[in-house]
């Protein structure tokens, strides 16, 4: 990987996060990792990392809302807490307000979090239930040496008032409130040591709808207000879509597109992202419900397929450039490789699953050949000798699984830059590079091709 | 229309605590027609899943069904009489506890929890849960039951279900533990299927697959389903008519398309105007204003009078029960609110009153809850 520089100075950007990575031990202790085999040397240690967050660019201006929306287990939490140092990074950095928070310790890095803090999804267990609203307002400034006891009770109840409660409720405790409420005291514990940028961890997933716009509502005015910068976390695209200035997807411990809110949700670049928009339910019976879903599951981040890692369950995967298949054949020919993969069938006569699988549309040639000795592997029930042929054969040759795709392109909507992670893109980028610098920093065009991830 | 599968009236749950008696279902009536898919559609606490528990008699203490009638295929599963002295008695009509649990809970009435974790023993394989549900309901040998059960996992779209069959939950997604589940409530074919917010913890891609299945799998099969949520665009994806709950009461019954474009009650509205689109950006979002008031203690008159724009006087005296809006007989949309002609009691003259969504300073707080001590 190319190595990480100091970041183009970017007056506006509050934040840069440049190839930052966090990986976890998937076992820990003494014995983590030993194998023990038949042959010498009998026993052997491997150690598999979990890759949550793998290389990961960008930046926030200040004022902004970035928004990052990827389905569970893509690591978007993870991303947030490695950001604000809560969790060290593997690899890479973040720049805050130009300073590498990644190279700070102990009593530097404890002043700068003064700056920083963050909303968790959960207003239940984020809360001490033994201490009153008021204290746990308090709390960070009494941390930071703010203002003396008098002011910060004032303090605290100036803030609680901003967020929508009521003073009164200074002497109150946590189970007094309400789900929507208690949000708001975390509102208020995060805006008490005047921050300037507030990591939201799915601050409303947990609360009803009508209580989610009341909160969502204040969180603008408070942005407003208070000037401030937030990196907003949902899974709801509904809810990415009202308050985020900038949009990041993100899947499988990357970010596979970026844009400005407009142009992502009317010009989206990235079947990821095609597919997250066309999943989201719209209030509408007359809409049509749900097109072009999504097959299989998320892989696992242990061990993520090359190249693209959307390749698995892209419906829109490259065909290889030495078949010479028709369109049609070439997506027939990745749903029976897919079905094979996941044994979606029991049938073993290759007639029956050649009028299932192929009938608009047949391989011919090389590849017409290499599927009929898949179909003759499965008709002798081999799966797994069918399973690799199609794998290593196709899957395993396609450009998506090859190169690691990174592309800025021009955005249709707005003057924003758009990147997206997809080879679909590579005749029209006008920027391609797998470092850091094409997903918020300055352009390079034409710099660096993309890199072959293996 | 023909005899609904199953009819719901009048039907009242209250959960009796040292605080007082809360009023979780108040009087609810709906029915459930054979292959229909029937919406109850609410926020937290508006007693949703108690109403869901009482159609299978699963309320336990401190909470009791205390009025109301349930039948379900002519058969009466909750029903009450006055005996000779005044009291309440069931019914000798009603089915007795062994025949809830071995005739219809599972076998024809199945229902699919929210949380998938939660409704799976971790100890035990997947397969071998799936396996058992169906060898004792089904009385079939453990063989037969093995094979039954891989087929229904394949159906419901588990990969390789063969080598999956003998893994333990923790080793399956959210999405394929829900699956499970569906498996789990399909296998005995039965007629009605009571989804709890089976989605509600699922990623918008997998809630679209599993949607997609259910649909596949309804017309294949043709069960009806009551399917609980409070999410309003899965109701228009999926639901034939919706009930829509607020504290305990039905307070607008509808076919989908009529609610979400000829909507009567101002809850219903309240609660579309407050979601988020995905389809278009919204500049400022219209909550409801304020959060519902406790079941303990309902208030007067209309109870969704104070947090409505539209409230007057009168909706502070007079409780509406719901009446047909569309004027024939057949009564397809019903409303509770006395804005509509239906009523007749005088809205138009009565004067406005001042809500907390009319103004006043403290909106959006409730004075409720422990006082500090």
């Amino acid at each position: 990987m190319t190595k990480v520089g100091p970041p183009e100075s970017d007056p506006e950007a509050l934040l840069q996060v440049r190839n930052l990575k966090k990986h976890f031990d998937n076992e820990s202790g003494l014995l983590a990792g030993v194998q023990l085999d038949d042959e010498f040397p009998y026993v052997s240690r491997s150690t598999s990392d979990v890759r949550a967050v793998d290389g990961v660019d960008f930046d926030i201006k200040e004022g902004e809302t970035l928004g990052l929306v990827g389905e569970s287990g893509c690591g978007k939490s993870t991303l947030a807490r490695t950001v604000l140092r809560l969790l060290e990074p593997t690899e890479g950095s973040v720049y805050f307000q130009g300073k590498d928070l990644a190279s700070l310790s102990g009593e530097p890095l404890r002043r700068m979090r003064k700056n920083m803090q963050m909303i968790f999804q959960d207003p239940q267990s984020s809360l001490d239930p033994r201490m009153k609203v008021g204290p746990i307002v308090e709390e960070p400034m009494k941390a930071h040496g703010m203002l003396d006891e008098e002011g910060r009770e004032a303090r605290a109840k100036e803030l609680l008032e901003k967020v929508g409660l009521d003073p009164q409720h200074y002497n109150r405790y946590p189970h007094a409130f309400s789900g929507g409420q208690r949000q708001r005291v975390n509102l208020a514990r995060a805006l008490s040591v005047n921050p300037d940028f507030i990591v939201c961890d799915e601050p409303v997933s947990a609360l009803d709808v009508s209580i989610q716009a009341q909160v969502l509502n204040t969180m603008e005015e408070l942005q407003e207000e208070f000037d401030l910068t937030y990196l907003f976390i949902a899974h709801d695209l509904s809810v990415i879509r009202h308050i985020s200035d900038r949009v990041a997807v993100m899947y499988l411990g990357n970010i596979v597109e970026l844009a400005d809110k407009e142009e992502l949700f009317e010009n989206p670049q990235h079947p990821y992202t095609q597919a997250l928009l066309d999943a989201i339910p719209v209030p509408d019976p007359r809409s049509g419900g749900r097109t072009a879903l999504l097959s299989g599951d998320v892989p696992s981040p242990i061990d993520p397929p090359s190249g693209c890692r959307f390749r698995t369950r892209c419906p829109k995967v490259i065909q290889p450039e030495e078949y010479d298949m028709s369109d049609g054949a070439w997506r027939n020919l990745v749903e029976f490789q897919r079905a094979v993969e996941r044994r979606a069938f029991e049938e073993t006569d290759p007639d029956v699953l050649r009028s299932r699988y192929f009938q608009d549309a047949v391989p011919s040639g090389d590849a017409g050949t290499l599927l009929d000795e898949a179909l003759g592997h499965i008709e002798r029930d081999k799966f797994e000798d069918a399973e690799r042929i199609l794998v290593e054969r196709f899957a395993d040759q396609s450009v998506c699984a090859t190169a690691r795709p990174a592309y800025e392109i021009e955005s249709e909507i707005g003057d924003g830059r758009h990147y997206s992670a997809c080879h679909l893109r590579r005749d029209e980028a006008v920027a391609t590079a797998v470092d850091e610098a094409t997903v918020g920093g300055a352009a390079r065009p034409g710099t660096e091709a993309p890199e072959a991830d293996d | 229309m023909s005899e609904p599968l199953l009819s719901v009236r009048d039907l009242k749950t209250q959960f009796f605590t040292e605080d007082g008696t809360v009023r979780a279902v108040d009087g609810i009536s709906f029915d459930v027609h054979e292959g229909e898919i029937v919406g109850l559609v609410g926020e937290s606490g508006a007693g949703k899943s108690v109403a869901t528990s009482s159609i299978l008699r699963l309320v336990d203490s401190p909470g009791e069904i205390v009025g109301g009638e349930i039948k379900f295929k002519g058969e009466t599963i909750f029903g009450l009489e006055e005996d000779g002295g005044g009291e309440l008695r069931p019914r000798d009509e009603m089915l007795t506890e062994e025949e809830m649990r071995k005739r219809i809970r599972g076998r024809e009435i199945a229902i699919i929890f929210q949380d998938p974790m939660e409704s799976l023993n971790p100890v035990f394989t997947v397969g071998g849960q799936l396996r058992e549900f169906i060898e004792i309901n089904r009385d079939l040998g453990t063989d037969e039951a093995k094979g039954e059960a891989i087929d229904i996992l394949r159906e419901v779209g588990i990969p390789a279900p063969e080598s999956r069959y003998d893994e333990y939950p923790h080793q399956f997604s959210g999405g394929m533990r829900q699956r499970v589940l569906i498996a789990m409530a399909l296998a005995c074919q039965p007629d009605l299927i009571i989804a709890d917010e089976p989605t509600t913890a699922l990623d918008v891609t997998v809630e679209g697959e599993i949607l997609e299945m259910v649909k596949d799998l309804q017309e294949k099969y043709d069960t009806s389903f009551i399917w609980v949520t409070h999410d309003m665009s899965v109701v228009a994806e999926i639901c034939d008519r919706v009930n829509v709950m607020y504290l305990g009461e039905i307070i607008e019954q509808a076919e989908v398309d009529d609610l979400f474009y000829d909507t009567k009650h101002p809850y219903t509205s309240a609660l579309l105007d407050s979601m988020p689109r995905p389809d278009e950006t919204v500049d400022e979002l219209r909550p409801i204003k304020g959060v519902m008031p406790e079941a303990i203690d309902p208030p007067s008159g209309c109870r969704f009078h104070s947090p409505c724009p539209e409230a007057r006087e009168v909706c502070r005296e007079v409780h509406p029960e719901p009446r047909e809006m569309s004027g024939d007989a057949e009564g397809t949309h019903t409303a509770a609110c006395v804005k509509h002609d239906a009523f007749d009691i005088g809205y138009d003259t009565s004067p406005p009153i001042d809500t907390e969504a009319t103004g006043g300073f403290s909106a959006g707080f409730t004075e409720t809850g422990g006082e500090a001590e």
